[in-house]
């Protein structure tokens, strides 16, 4: 299977393990990801205002992008791994759906490129995962089943809301759960999966993803989780940095925090696509 | 149900957003479950009241800034009033004038932060 894929900044530089192991994970499992050529930055937070296009030209230019590259991949899908990027992209895309005079004025702004159909499906790796490969088909990929190791999911926002975009269910998701079993691990009950970690707060405001954080990690200390799997690099980087912020609350005590990928990767036998570093925290986990 | 959209301000909010805040009828869902309410001056449903009364004051409440749209709310909201949204236009209204609340130049350690987490407080917060 071919599918056109939008990395988007965070892979490129602050989360390049996501995408190592992304990559890795997708070959293994028959699926090729081909980078959409010329993307760009798809504004990381989804423009509210009814009243104004504005903040999504980026979106769209995206999605035009990806028409322009179906050829390559015989399909309108374009899949993500980082949800902030699913949310920009599906969301933009949800209301050019409902607001054919948005569509307009968007194709009206844009100069060399094409007019856009509104015909790409925007999904994100996991979703694809589920829905086109299975969980049951990805057990017999195992090679090394996760056995006894305590792993919690942890969601955050953009996955799972608004409803229009939402992936799994917003409030009782089991997405990640479902995959963790599949892998041979144990899902650690993660009461708080599905609550922001502070998002962009923390440039301004540290104190509110401390907070978050610490009531985040709290159940899971308490559940004994060994890891903490994301979908987000800034729900990754705020999770470990909350986790310092609130070293004291937390008696010094932290939970490793990797991506999902990462935990495929390692089931999989795949050491090469995983970082040193993650493959230590695996090998001492499985001693 | 209350149809009209008596106070200058909820009409900005309905111009911008396309939300009738005068729907709600103050169950406090929303403040109950926003995981960033804890370091809010006004709660949501407070946010809210003041603009169904027209109350100008409530642009000057932090609340609206330490919002991150993360849309618990507005899955969760029984008169399915999109609040993140609400929210969304009272920045606005002050954003549109120019008038921000970030000035990247005076973000400590900046160099710790990945990118993603700069750019969506540049979007949030300015311009």
């Amino acid at each position: 299977m071919k599918v056109l894929y939008f990395p988007g900044c965070s892979l490129k530089n602050y989360a390049p393990a996501y995408e190592k192991s992304a990559l890795h994970v997708a070959k293994k499992l028959g699926i090729e990801l081909i980078e959409l050529k010329r993307w760009n930055c798809c504004g990381v937070v989804y423009g509210l205002a009814s009243d104004s296009v504005f903040h999504q030209i980026a979106a769209v230019r995206n999605l035009i992008r990806a028409q322009e590259q179906i050829h390559e991949s015989g399909n309108e899908k374009l899949v993500t791994l980082c949800s902030m990027c699913y949310q920009v992209l599906a969301s933009a895309n949800h209301r050019l759906s409902k607001d054919p005079a948005a569509l307009e004025t968007l194709n009206k702004f844009m100069d060399e490129e094409e007019d856009y159909l509104g015909t790409i499906e925007v999904m994100h790796f996991v979703q694809l995962l589920r829905d086109y490969i299975g969980f049951e088909k990805i057990k017999e990929y195992v090679e090394r089943p996760l056995k006894d190791i305590r792993v919690a999911p942890y969601y955050g926002c953009m996955l799972v809301r608004p409803k229009e975009v939402a992936i799994d269910d917003p409030e009782e998701p089991s997405i990640l759960e479902t995959l963790i079993e599949s892998l041979g691990g144990v899902p650690v009950e993660s009461p708080f999966r599905t609550e922001c970690c502070g998002s962009y707060n923390v440039v301004v405001n540290k104190d509110v993803v401390k907070t978050r954080v610490f009531r985040i990690v709290r159940p899971l200390l308490r559940n004994s989780a060994d890891l903490i799997i994301t979908v987000c690099p800034l729900c990754a980087f705020n999770l470990d940095y909350g986790m310092k912020l609130a070293s004291r609350d937390l008696h010094g005590r932290k939970i490793p925090v990797i991506y999902f990928t990462e935990l495929m990767a390692y089931a999989f036998g795949l050491d090469n696509a995983l970082e040193k570093e993650t493959l230590n925290i695996f090998n001492n986990l499985m001693k | 149900m209350i149809t009209k959209i008596s106070s200058d301000l909820a009409k900005k909010v309905f111009q911008i957003s396309g939300q009738n805040v005068y729907v709600c009828y103050q169950c406090g869902k929303c403040s109950a479950g926003c995981p960033v309410a804890t370091e809010m001056d006004l709660l949501p449903n407070q946010v809210l009241h003041l603009v169904q009364l027209g109350d100008e004051r409530v642009l000057e409440c932090k609340s609206i800034w330490i919002c991150a749209a993360c849309f618990t709310c507005s899955v969760r909201c029984p008169r399915d009033i999109d609040l993140a949204k609400v929210m969304e236009a009272l920045r606005l209204i002050i954003l549109r004038k120019g008038i921000y609340k970030l000035d990247l130049r005076k973000i400590e350690n900046i160099e710790i932060y990945p990118q993603i987490a700069v750019i969506a407080a540049a979007r949030k917060l300015t311009g």
